[in-house]
């Protein structure tokens, strides 16, 4: 009896210190909110300073991936400190749950979830705030998406692309390319001949005209093999960051939850995704635009960041192209990449 | 004579601890049970529950070790079962659910008690921190009572021990799998530790 009433007592009490702790205090934000959208639920969990009113809401990779995995490390500190961040978890994605079918697990569907999100943030915040979209990797995919639909531009300050997969046919033609070139340059280097000339091998057998989804899923995993080689030689710089214990233990975030849900959402997603093409469609895209990119990155080369730059319909928007970075140059040179958004956010907020 | 008084001594020593098992948890037909809950073994919560014998088989051995004759009592049993719990992920949702199902249990000679459970009769319901939707004027509104409903069937493998104390309590560790569905468009399984305390 008397272990069930500490039981009990651990329980309740944790009641009133858990679920949501919202504080009201802007330069501390610390608050999670739901999105209601077409049958699912997805978290959003905003950390940092929101007393300028500036918002950046992340949109995380994968697809498969979630808000909370780019709360980390310096970069994220140092944008919390000026910024409100806001990590949300995409439909079928990290902690976001609910019910309906496959039919609405699409990339549209998607854009117009992140609509209404910007929508609740300025309801909650004010209509006020000032918010911009980063999206990384597939996130940059969908962050175009809802840059180009309707007049969803409208909503927000600027968007800020950081290896963003807005082509994939286009991704897989320029990373053989890189595979070649690269390989090539790293052999008469030589460094990690073997692994190298393996790689050129690989590469010069790919017909670029005729590439399958599964081929895609190969380019996919030999651009991280390639980024490994390139970190063990010096020439990408590896993330100085990991994860506390604690932060995995007591996060939000379920990764086993996550990672399941992801797959399921990542597999709904991969033939729609293998066939988006986008750049042509980047021209309707009005709004100041900032694109980071890793020079060394093979999984969505740099050749996209040109493209969407050359292709955005603004005058109001920038490139950086990051000499020491793969695939997540805000690891690899946050200092760098930090400063980039803040001079970004600070021109155009 | 010293035989029979053995023998007296044997039975005696048998039919006090039968006894003593007799007035047991082990021979009730209603038991309950209440544990700590651990959702993905580490979102805190609690677990009631309660199991109603079907069947009962009690098999006993005797073994002689030299002068001694050592009597080892084996349990079987087939107990219907629900139970009700809930718990908290923090800055994220709280979980209630409630489970119905059969379970099986071993008892061994020395009270080790070794369960497997299947509950296909289970509901989830999640209650989610501030929710809001945009309606289709473009205008955002507060949800009251967000969450939402699951199926829920779980299987648990579990360990224990029965105490030969007079007063209460069997312990128990339960691995448990509880399947969320329809979750999104496909499934979830939740993977939950429970300790607890049977009566």
């Amino acid at each position: 009896m008397r272990t069930l009433k500490i039981f009990s007592f651990l329980i309740i009490s944790s009641l009133f210190t858990s679920i949501s702790c919202n504080k009201e205090k802007l330069s501390e934000l610390s608050d999670v909110i739901y999105v209601r959208n077409n049958g699912a639920d997805m978290p959003a969990y905003i950390y940092g300073n929101g007393v300028e009113k500036v918002f950046i809401i992340v949109l995380h990779g994968g697809p498969g991936g979630n808000g909370l995995e780019y709360r980390y490390g310096q970069y994220a500190e140092d944008l919390e400190e000026k910024f409100a961040m806001v990590y949300w978890d995409q439909r079928g994605q990290g902690m976001a749950q609910g019910n309906y079918d496959d039919e609405d697990v699409t990339i549209s569907q998607m854009a117009n979830d992140l609509y209404c999100l910007v929508l609740i943030l300025k309801h909650k915040y004010g209509n006020d705030i000032k918010p911009f979209i980063m999206g990384h990797s597939w996130g940059g995919t969908l962050g175009s998406y809802f840059m180009i639909t309707d007049d969803y531009q409208e909503l927000v300050s600027g968007w800020i692309e950081v290896d963003g997969a807005h082509d994939i046919p286009k991704l897989n033609i320029e990373a053989v390319k890189m595979f070649r070139n690269i390989a090539t340059e790293q052999i008469s280097d030589r460094n990690s001949v073997n692994a190298w000339q393996d790689i050129l091998e690989w590469a010069n057998e790919i017909d670029t005209a005729n590439i399958s989804n599964d081929m895609s899923g190969e380019i996919n995993t030999k651009a991280y093999e390639a980024e490994e080689l390139l970190k063990e030689s010096g020439i990408v710089l590896r993330s100085g960051s990991k994860p506390s214990i604690s932060s995995i233990l007591f996060s939000p975030n379920n990764s086993i939850t996550s990672s399941i849900s992801g797959n399921f959402t990542g597999n709904h997603l991969n033939d729609e995704i293998e066939s988006t093409s986008l750049t042509d469609r980047l021209q309707l895209i009005q709004k100041p635009c900032l694109f980071l990119w890793g020079k060394y990155d093979f999984v969505v080369p740099p050749q996209l960041g040109i493209d969407a730059f050359n292709n955005v319909n603004t005058t109001d928007k920038r490139i950086v192209i990051f000499n020491n970075s793969g695939h997540s140059p805000m690891d690899n040179e946050p200092k760098q990449f930090v400063s980039e958004i803040v001079n970004f956010i600070e021109t155009y907020k | 004579m010293k035989r029979i008084f053995l023998l007296i001594a044997v039975f005696a020593s048998f039919n006090a601890s039968s006894q003593e098992r007799n007035d047991s948890i082990l021979n009730r037909k209603i038991k309950y049970n209440y544990s700590y809950f651990a959702n993905s073994f580490k979102n805190p919560g609690l677990n009631f529950g309660i199991e109603y014998v079907l069947k009962q088989k009690v098999r006993i051995r005797n073994k002689k070790r030299g002068n001694k004759e050592i009597f080892k009592i084996k349990t079987t049993q087939l107990n219907l079962s629900g139970n009700l719990g809930f718990y908290i992920h923090p800055k994220n949702h709280v979980g209630i659910f409630t489970y119905y199902g059969i379970n099986y249990r071993k008892t061994k000679s020395r009270g080790f008690q070794y369960t497997l459970g299947l509950n296909p009769l289970g509901y989830y319901r999640s209650f989610l921190p501030e929710t809001y939707k945009v309606d289709i004027g473009g205008n955002v509104k507060k949800i009251i009572f967000p969450g939402n409903s699951y199926f829920a069937p779980n299987l648990i493998i579990g360990i224990g021990r029965y105490r030969k104390i007079k007063r209460v309590k069997t312990w128990f560790v339960n691995l448990q799998t509880m399947i969320l569905t329809p979750y999104n468009a496909n499934f979830v399984p939740l993977f939950n530790f429970e300790f607890g305390f049977r009566f």
